[in-house]
């Protein structure tokens, strides 16, 4: 709201600006025009006498056309005497009493740039007379049928005279709310418009603010004309090239207010493209002294343009319910109220202002849409950084949950392989060492071999001592497991008289033999060895173990008396090695050995643990 | 081997134990001990033995305790661990307390008559799971001040034994006799008690207890 105010205060601050009145300043209101070529005052020409201010209606024969002004007065006893012309378009020379006085620059083109600049001319009291002082006024300019603005057409306002203190306000307070007022904001609008321009540049989801600070720069470079004085142009081209850039300008709010209620439409955009490159031709194309018409008609027609997108825009901002329809609404229905005055004024129907009025209202409208995107543009990144936090506690949240639910799964996973083995253990406890001890109970109680029922139980003794170990076992590398099997094997067959050869390959440190198969093999490996011992009345031994990385294959055989394969005893152990074999998924082969003994072939299957773990496994080296 | 003490709950294994005993040393006085308490009563007052057969897990108690005391107070004493535990695990703590041997009470009679033998010849028993464990205990970056090193050749022999080979086939390998073998066993044995020592006290200074 503080920007409504401000808008007012403005208001209330020109109005006394604007009637201020000094005492005993003259008002020369009335003056003879002739159109002379010459550059110094030329007296007794047929002139017309006319009122000021005059404006420059009637087409001239030469371009630019020159007027001289001839005006008369009387000394009012002024001490330190000036002449004031609030407007003289497009540049002047003041003559008084036949001497040159004051002027504004150059007379010949590219004219100096004049229309909004007040003149204040001081000159010494010596060249008055005390009656009928000969004033002369040297304009240079087009008529209004040549520019594309009524204010920059050629024309005198009143011409006032008095004391320096009474006048210099005046022309100090038009200075300052035409020309000053216009550069201050000018620069800052196009400052305003270059940060939100790059804004919506780096973030293309924001491309409204894009076109909102383009239309924010080509203002400010319109508004230009109103104070740059020196331009290495002709009037005719400037005026063309100031026009001009009403095209673009009308691209960029355009485009905007698409692109602000997120209906940008492209053949619009195709439009008013082509209208950049028509409106230029079309201006340079028009007879020189239609210019003001056409620029009229080109105003009015941007004019529609604007009214449409506005409409569209009401419509469509009604349509979503958007937060802030109220306030762009009566913004642009501001700009619409006054853009209708400017074609009021430049069509003639208005009398011209003292001050631009479109270019004060505009900017501070622009600047409040500005200040207003910037602030959405800050809103959005706080919401963004709002969303950012929350997503970061979800995203926490949810690792925490999956890692909650991983520990249970793996509890669950922990619990299920602790009901396997305990089943495993079960049925161990069950097949070996009930079988063994039913044997025991039956053999001691009808004693045929009392040394048998001792080999028993300490068979019995060790296949417990091997499952506790595959109970609590960890993977064991396998060369400590060669190393174990061929100590036990060497040091049973040596002391049973029994010659062994040892064959064996040399795995790598890091591959693991899980507890479970270790043991399983260690069984199959003495339950051959105990038969080699006890039946076969052998004298050589040879033990062969090969290990691949997907298969272990172990053999043991015997030149001893042999036995027949087809109706091997249960007593030698055969069937409880076929279980095993059978849950290692193991193929085991017994076969007779050419020139006697027996062969036991034994492959086992692999899944290695390939680990790191050789190190930490029991002592090694 | 005049006098032997058997620590060990069972009458059976006692009875099991005495007739091997008898077979090795014929004319042998045997002393035996159902408590750690009275074996520990005993090696206070009494003269020590020449042999000691010491089962591990005792009703009161561990017959660890035994091995630290007759090896504090009597070093020429012989400890022999007799237990059902094959296992490195079970074995180590004992062999590191002074035990110059180990025996399974489920093994033949034969067997266990062969490494008594052994034992009083000066030939202590070594499986290839203890001999890893020694390898790893006397590595150089873990014990570099307090315990006294392995040579070459005890190490060669370790590292023999641990993949599985006997006594024998080290001699053989090595190009020396099996009585140099097993004076180098004897040898790691005596350095990890001492080493086992040292470390004790390191550890006690450390916690503060000296």
């Amino acid at each position: 709201m503080a920007y409504w105010s401000c808008i007012l205060l403005l208001f209330f601050w020109l109005a006394p600006a604007q009637a201020q009145s000094g005492v005993g300043v003259r008002v020369l209101d009335q003056a003879t025009v002739t159109h002379s070529g010459s550059v110094t005052p030329v007296h007794g020409m047929p002139g017309a006498v006319i009122a000021l201010p005059h404006a420059w209606l009637d087409t001239p024969t030469t371009l630019p056309d020159q007027r001289w002004y001839h005006l008369t007065f009387d000394d009012g006893g002024w001490v330190l005497p000036a002449i004031y012309v609030e407007r003289a378009c497009t540049n002047l020379e003041v003559w008084l009493n036949g001497q040159l006085v004051g002027g504004g620059g150059s007379m010949l083109e590219p004219l100096t740039r004049n229309c909004y600049f007040p003149h204040l001319v001081r000159f010494p009291r010596s060249l008055l007379y005390s009656t009928n002082n000969q004033l002369d006024i040297r304009i240079v300019g087009y008529p209004q049928t040549h520019v594309a603005s009524r204010q920059r057409g050629g024309g005198l306002s009143q011409v006032l005279i008095g004391e320096q203190a009474d006048l210099a306000p005046r022309s100090d307070s038009r200075f300052f709310w035409n020309i000053l007022l216009a550069q201050v904001i000018g620069i800052c609008l196009f400052l305003v418009g270059l940060v939100i321009a790059a804004l919506g540049w780096v973030r293309k989801q924001d491309q409204h603010n894009l076109y909102f600070g383009l239309a924010l720069m080509l203002w400010s470079l319109m508004g230009a004309r109103l104070y740059v004085q020196h331009l290495p142009l002709t009037v005719a081209t400037s005026e063309i090239l100031f026009t001009v850039l009403y095209a673009p300008f009308a691209f960029a709010v355009v485009q905007f207010l698409m692109h602000y209620v997120g209906q940008p439409r492209p053949w619009v955009r195709q439009i008013l493209l082509w209208q950049c490159v028509a409106l230029p031709m079309l201006l340079v194309l028009v007879p020189k002294h239609s210019l003001a018409i056409t620029a009229t008609a080109v105003y009015a027609g941007l004019g529609v343009e604007f009214l449409l997108s506005f409409a569209f825009f009401a419509y469509q901002s009604w349509r979503l319910m958007r937060r802030d329809f109220w306030f762009m609404g009566a913004n642009l229905v501001l700009l619409l109220v006054l853009t209708a005055a400017e074609i009021a004024i430049q069509s003639g129907w208005l009398a011209l202002p003292k001050i631009h009025l479109l270019h004060f209202a505009m900017p501070a409208i622009s600047f409040a849409m500005g200040v207003r995107l910037v602030r959405q543009f800050a809103a959005a990144l706080s919401e963004s950084e709002r969303l950012n936090r929350e997503l970061e506690q979800r995203v926490a949240d949810k690792t925490a949950e999956i890692a909650r639910s991983y520990a249970q799964l793996s509890d669950l996973r922990a619990d299920q392989a602790a009901a396997s083995e305990r089943q495993r253990i079960a049925s161990d406890l069950h097949d070996d060492l009930g079988a063994q001890l039913v044997t025991i109970a039956q053999a001691s109680l009808y004693p045929t071999d009392i040394g048998r029922v001792a080999e028993l139980a300490r068979q019995a003794l060790s296949d417990m001592r091997l499952s506790v170990r595959g109970l609590t076992g960890e993977p064991t590398p396998l060369p400590h497991v060669l190393a174990d099997w061929r100590s036990e094997t060497v040091e049973r067959l040596t002391l049973a008289g029994v010659t062994v050869l040892w064959n064996a390959n040399d795995p790598p440190m890091d591959w693991m033999l899980p507890a479970r198969m270790q043991v399983q093999v260690t069984r199959i490996l003495r339950e051959s060895v105990s038969n080699v011992i006890r039946h076969s009345g052998a004298h050589t031994c040879w033990v062969t173990i090969h290990v691949a990385s997907d298969q272990l294959n172990l053999g043991v055989e015997d030149d001893g008396r042999g036995f027949d394969t087809g109706v091997a005893s249960q007593g030698h152990g055969l069937g409880n090695m076929l279980r095993r074999a059978r849950v290692l998924s193991a193929n085991l082969q017994l076969v007779p050995r050419g020139g006697g003994g027996v062969c036991i072939r034994l492959s086992v299957p692999l899944a290695l643990q390939v680990g790191d773990q050789a190190m930490g496994q029991g002592g090694n080296f | 081997m005049q006098s032997v003490w058997v620590l060990e709950d069972l009458p059976e294994s006692h009875a099991w134990l005495g007739k091997a005993l008898d077979a090795v040393f014929p004319k042998i006085a045997v002393q035996r001990f159902f408590r750690l308490a009275d074996a520990l009563q005993a090696a206070r007052t009494l003269a020590p033995p020449d042999l000691a057969l010491i089962d591990l897990s005792l009703p009161d108690g561990s017959g660890i305790g035994l091995i630290k005391l007759l090896n504090e107070l009597a070093p020429h004493t012989v400890c022999v661990v007799a237990s059902i535990y094959d296992d490195d695990l079970h074995l180590m703590p004992a062999l590191r307390a002074g035990a110059q041997g180990f025996l399974l009470k489920d093994q033949s009679w034969e067997q266990i008559a062969e490494l008594l033998r052994g034992i009083a010849e000066g030939r202590p028993p070594l499986s290839p799971a203890i001999a890893r464990r020694l390898l790893a205990h006397f590595r150089p970056q873990m014990h570099t001040v307090m315990s006294e090193p392995l040579t070459q050749r005890e190490t060669e022999v370790l590292g023999i034994i641990a993949k599985g080979m006997t006594l024998a086939e080290a001699a053989r390998l090595l190009g020396i006799s099996t009585h140099t073998v097993s004076g180098y066993t004897k040898e790691i044995y005596r350095k990890l008690n001492v080493s086992s020592r040292a470390e004790a006290a390191l550890t006690a200074r450390n916690i503060g207890l000296v």
